[in-house]
């Protein structure tokens, strides 16, 4: 346990970049430990926020001032991993990468690749229901998880889930627990559904000379029954940015980029490579590229990943969100934020998770320019009612916290957002678990 | 005491009472309530159980279930909704002094997506009918439970119904976006969205499977997957049931991800080839049918890959469908082998305990020497890919005590699903059929969380009361029935 300031501080913000000065720190090795701490800040009404590696983006791991941070870091044993039912047992700290490194011996992989993955934590992933670009193909950790162990708000331990691939016995509390971000229950252990991994893997860049075109080829794309494993999009503002940054081999006409990767036999790569291209062959390519080895590989991605350090290098600041739309609304968002772009003066960038129409949307801005920091919170809200115009969802993979609590009840109804409080009531009525955080 | 025929009087009279109530909310053909209108509403397809209910009830639009339910709040009458009552744990088994709301008047699809590969539909829509819907636009619906041809999608998301095909496409939790609901205070709510994710709790996941507990589903958004390009299906015969136990779980261990596994033993497959003359090997222990679907080339190296697999597991032979038409036959030996156990036995008791795979062939010795021990025959044909057990127990309900005798049996299997670390039911839920397996699989705190989660959506358990979740002083009388010198059931086991 750390309770000297110096020490705590460090435990008291996340990517954010918020930060609170929490009373203590508390370090878990067992799940009976978790228990005691849980029925003790219960007892004495101390509000308690458990930590991975606080790498969110939206605060939900920034404690409570005056209550303590439990960190999980510690439990960050493997407890089995066992091909033959296809599941692993782990404890919550463990490394989302570490785990991919054990299993990939098994010849499997666990699907959620959050891009942070060398440092986030599964229970980070779990509580936050945070996924990568595989999502699109092979689901989140919703989707990929067979049971938990954890503690209630009241110090209870609880099991949820089964053993099996199947189950249907009583209310489904793993998944009500997953995406919680710790309001529920501290996740002590997660027994994990593993994939088996492809062989064969082949990177594709296409171009297009607008956002239409590209919108037409993801929903091409998804409708032929070869889901790629990872389908992502950039915009022109994005591609306008990348290009000021980096000299790259890019038709200047284009105006919209997907990314495609396919996975599968070996064998049968080259017939799953060829359909999806076709697929991906709707008017207004410019320019279609299947990488033929590594360095290609490589080569083609190098859009996509100068695009963090371009934004680093473009604005000082970005408010980096995370929506959703239906797949075929994905050209009336990005002509919205065009226009929202111009009529409150703030540079947008796009791009994102294109297969499930998971865009993260930038706000790039100079926060010493109070008028610019002014509208651009504006033109944020005016970009959540964009999103919720168009039948999407204000988060896709990165979760609520803080960051987006106020806007969460422009999506939710009011009677549904008393259910959610009320089944919260439930599992921790004296609210002592992340008070404050995911429902307003 | 009332005699029979007075009690019989009062309740005549309490069904015109209510009847006149609900008329003046309802067209009155869509309220039911003389004995002889009620009781196809009896039982579902666990027809052990039979109960009428006082009244039965047809709304057609949402403001009607919205009205019903709120009618039936304010008279605190016990709420049964039902979709095609076939569903195989007792769920929608009325309530004697209760309402049956029946929902097969909301039986239309609203929508093909194709753009966003979905479909609305209403509750009542039968399960394949979504399939048959959207399939001219190459698109289906993935999870497809036997009963699809009858089974209504309102039922398949209370009861989160799984099939053939879930192995590879999941279950139904994993195929919907959105469902709207109708809570007992009369609320409509919309439950998830047409976009991947939504934030707060997963309330979506929470409906799916509860069994109509919770609310009543008036709409459903459903996931549409593209048709493969082409399926193909093996079969391999084996001489002892073990060997075909094990090699499902060799075939998941190596990595292969079939689009369905599916096993059938001695009984079962003789049962099939007598009705459909499906082309099974008569003198095999057990078979597998392991198919693959996806891509011509795909399809045609996964094949490869099966069969050696299958050889080296010690198959007495394996044989891949010659074309389409053999393929069919292949599934329809399986797809019919409730109905042909059926010809064979005057009843049988279908369970549906799921174990980890690596367990199969041990369960399935120890359900045969159960079955010898009770003098009950048992035929196996299942979901072996997901270790999804269907125990079909025969008995004869004309035999005196042969029901309770097979009652017993099926109890003592869910509880050796229990041991081996499974669940008392892969896919046809709790119901109350299981209700007392469910004081083996939970420990108090469990149960009551699933309590404190059915307060906040019911605080009066006016909906589907006495199903699914069994209360403590329930588990209690259960467990004093199963105490061993003062020991309970199975302590040892690891729970999870
Ligand atoms: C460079 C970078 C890239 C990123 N890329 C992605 C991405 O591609 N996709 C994506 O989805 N996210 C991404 N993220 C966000 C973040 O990494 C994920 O949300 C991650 O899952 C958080 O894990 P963590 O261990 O750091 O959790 P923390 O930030 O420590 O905690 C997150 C939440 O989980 C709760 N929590 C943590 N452990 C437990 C537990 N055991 N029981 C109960 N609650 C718990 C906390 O209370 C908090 O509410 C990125 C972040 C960074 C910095
Ligand atoms: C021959 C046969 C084969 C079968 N094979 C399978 C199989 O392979 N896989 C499988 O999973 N199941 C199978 N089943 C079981 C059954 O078909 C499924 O459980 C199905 O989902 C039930 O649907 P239903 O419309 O008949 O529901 P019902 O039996 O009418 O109801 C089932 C439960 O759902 C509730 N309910 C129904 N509609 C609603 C609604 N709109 N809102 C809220 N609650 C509702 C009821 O209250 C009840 O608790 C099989 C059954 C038979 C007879």
């Amino acid at each position: 346990m750390l309770t000297d300031a110096a020490d705590c501080w460090v435990y008291g913000y996340d990517n954010s970049r918020r930060q609170t000065l929490p009373r203590a720190v508390v370090f878990t090795t067992t799940a009976e430990q978790v228990r005691a701490v849980v029925a003790l800040c219960n007892e004495s009404q101390l509000p308690l926020t458990a930590r991975g590696r606080g790498t969110g983006t939206t605060g939900a791991s920034v404690p409570d001032s005056g209550g303590i941070v439990l960190s999980l870091e510690r439990m960050n044993r493997i407890l089995a991993i066992d091909p033959a039912n296809r599941l692993a047992r782990v404890e919550p700290g463990v490394a989302n990468q570490d785990l991919q490194d054990a299993l990939s011996h098994h010849g499997f992989f666990w699907p959620p690749d959050p891009t942070s993955a060398a440092v986030c934590t599964i229970g980070g992933n779990l509580a936050y229901n945070s996924a990568g670009p595989r999502a699109v193909k092979y689901g989140t950790p919703r989707e990929n998880t067979l049971g938990l162990s954890a503690v209630t708000g009241l110090g209870i331990p609880i099991h949820t889930g089964v053993n099996t691939t199947k189950g249907v016995v009583g209310y489904d509390l793993t998944r009500l627990i997953i995406g919680s971000e710790g309001t529920l229950a501290v996740i002590t252990e997660a027994t994990l559904k593993l994939t088996p991994v492809a062989q064969g893997k082949r990177t594709l860049r296409a171009s297009y000379s607008d956002i239409h075109s590209a919108a037409e080829a993801v929903a091409a794309i998804m409708a032929q029954p070869l889901t790629p494993c990872a389908l992502e999009f950039m915009d022109a503002s994005a591609i306008a940015m990348v290009r000021s940054f980096a000299a790259l081999d890019l038709d200047p006409q284009a105006r919209a980029l997907l990314m495609i990767e396919v996975d599968g036999a070996e064998e049968c790569m080259q017939e799953i490579a060829a359909a999806v291209s076709d697929a991906a062959r709707v008017q207004g390519l410019l320019d279609l590229r299947m990488a033929s080895d590594e360095a290609e590989t490589a080569a083609l991605w190098r859009t996509r990943k100068a695009l963090s350090p371009a934004l680093r290098n473009v604005a000082p600041k970005k408010i980096n969100e995370d929506v959703v739309v239906p797949v075929s609304r994905m050209p009336e968002l990005i002509g919205g934020l065009d226009r929202l772009s111009r009529e409150h003066a703030i540079r947008i960038v796009n791009f994102g998770h294109a297969g499930n129409g998971n865009i993260h949307v930038n706000l790039l801005l100079d926060p010493d320019d109070p008028q610019q920091v002014a509208s651009a919170q504006t033109c944020l809200s005016a970009v959540f009612d964009l999103v919720l115009a168009l039948g999407g969802t204000l988060s896709g993979e990165h979760g609520v916290g803080l960051e987006k609590r106020d806007f969460v009840a422009r999506e939710i109804e009011p009677a549904t957002l008393q259910l959610m409080r009320a089944i919260r009531d439930q599992f921790d009525p004296n609210h002592i678990l992340n008070p404050g955080k995911c429902l307003p | 005491m009332h005699s029979p025929d007075q009690s019989s009087q009062q309740r005549a009279s309490r069904r015109k009472d209510l009847a006149r109530q609900f008329c003046r909310i309802l067209p009155t053909d869509s309220v039911l309530y003389h004995e002889d209108e009620l009781r196809p509403y009896e039982c579902d397809g666990l027809s052990a159980y039979r109960r009428v209910p006082l009244i039965a009830l047809l709304p057609e639009t949402i403001p009607q279930v919205q009205e019903t339910l709120r009618l039936c709040r304010k008279l605190r009458l016990p709420v049964v909704t039902r979709g095609a009552g076939t569903g195989l744990s007792g769920g929608a088994v009325p309530h004697e002094d209760g309402v049956l709301l029946s929902l097969t008047k909301f039986n239309r699809i609203l929508q093909v997506d194709v753009a966003n590969m979905c479909a609305r539909v209403q509750p009542g829509v039968r399960n394949l009918a979504i399939s048959e819907a959207a399939r001219p636009h190459g698109l289906y619906y993935a999870p497809d439970p036997s009963s699809q041809i009858a089974c209504s999608i309102g039922g398949n998301v209370a009861e989160n119904a799984g099939g053939v095909h879930c192995l590879k496409y999941g279950l139904t939790v994993h195929n919907l976006l959105e469902v709207t609901l109708v809570t007992i205070d009369g609320e409509v709510l919309t439950i998830g969205s047409g976009g991947l994710d939504s934030p707060g709790y997963d309330l979506l996941a929470l409906l799916t499977g509860s069994e109509g507990m919770l609310g009543v589903v008036v709409e459903v958004l459903v996931k549409l997957l593209p048709v493969p390009e082409r399926a193909q299906v093996v079969l391999a015969a084996y001489d002892r049931i073990e060997q075909a136990g094990n090699a499902v779980a060799e075939l998941i261990a190596a990595g292969i991800l079939p689009a369905g596994l599916e096993m059938m033993d001695n009984p079962a497959i003789r049962a099939a080839e007598d009705f459909v003359h499906a082309g099974y090997p008569t003198q095999a222990a057990a078979i597998l049918l392991c198919e693959v679907d996806g891509t011509n080339a795909e399809v045609s190296e996964e094949i490869l890959r099966v069969r050696r697999l299958l050889l080296a597991s010690g198959a007495s032979e394996v044989r891949t469908a010659r074309d389409e038409a053999q393929r069919q036959r292949f599934w329809a030996g399986r797809k019919s082998a409730f109905p042909a156990v059926g010809r064979i036995s005057p009843d049988y008791y279908c369970m549906d305990g799921t174990i980890p795979r690596k367990h199969l062939g041990q369960v399935l010795r120890e359900i045969g020497r159960m079955s010898e021990e009770f003098g009950l025959r048992v035929a196996n044909v299942f979901h072996a890919g997901d270790g999804n057990l269907h125990p079909l127990i025969l008995y004869d309900a004309n035999k005196p005590n042969e029901l309770e005798q097979a009652e017993q049996l099926g109890g003592k299997i869910l509880e050796l699903c229990v041991q081996v670390g499974g669940t008392i039911t892969g896919e046809h839920g709790v119901g109350l059929e299981k209700i007392n397996q469910m004081c083996v699989q939970f420990p108090p705190a469990e149960l009551e969380t699933f309590h404190a989660v059915k307060a906040v959506f019911d605080p009066e358990t006016l909906l589907n009361p006495g199903k699914a979740i069994p209360t403590l002083a329930r588990c209690a009388e259960f467990g004093a029935m199963h105490v061993h010198g003062g020991k309970l059931p199975f302590p040892e086991l690891e729970r999870f």
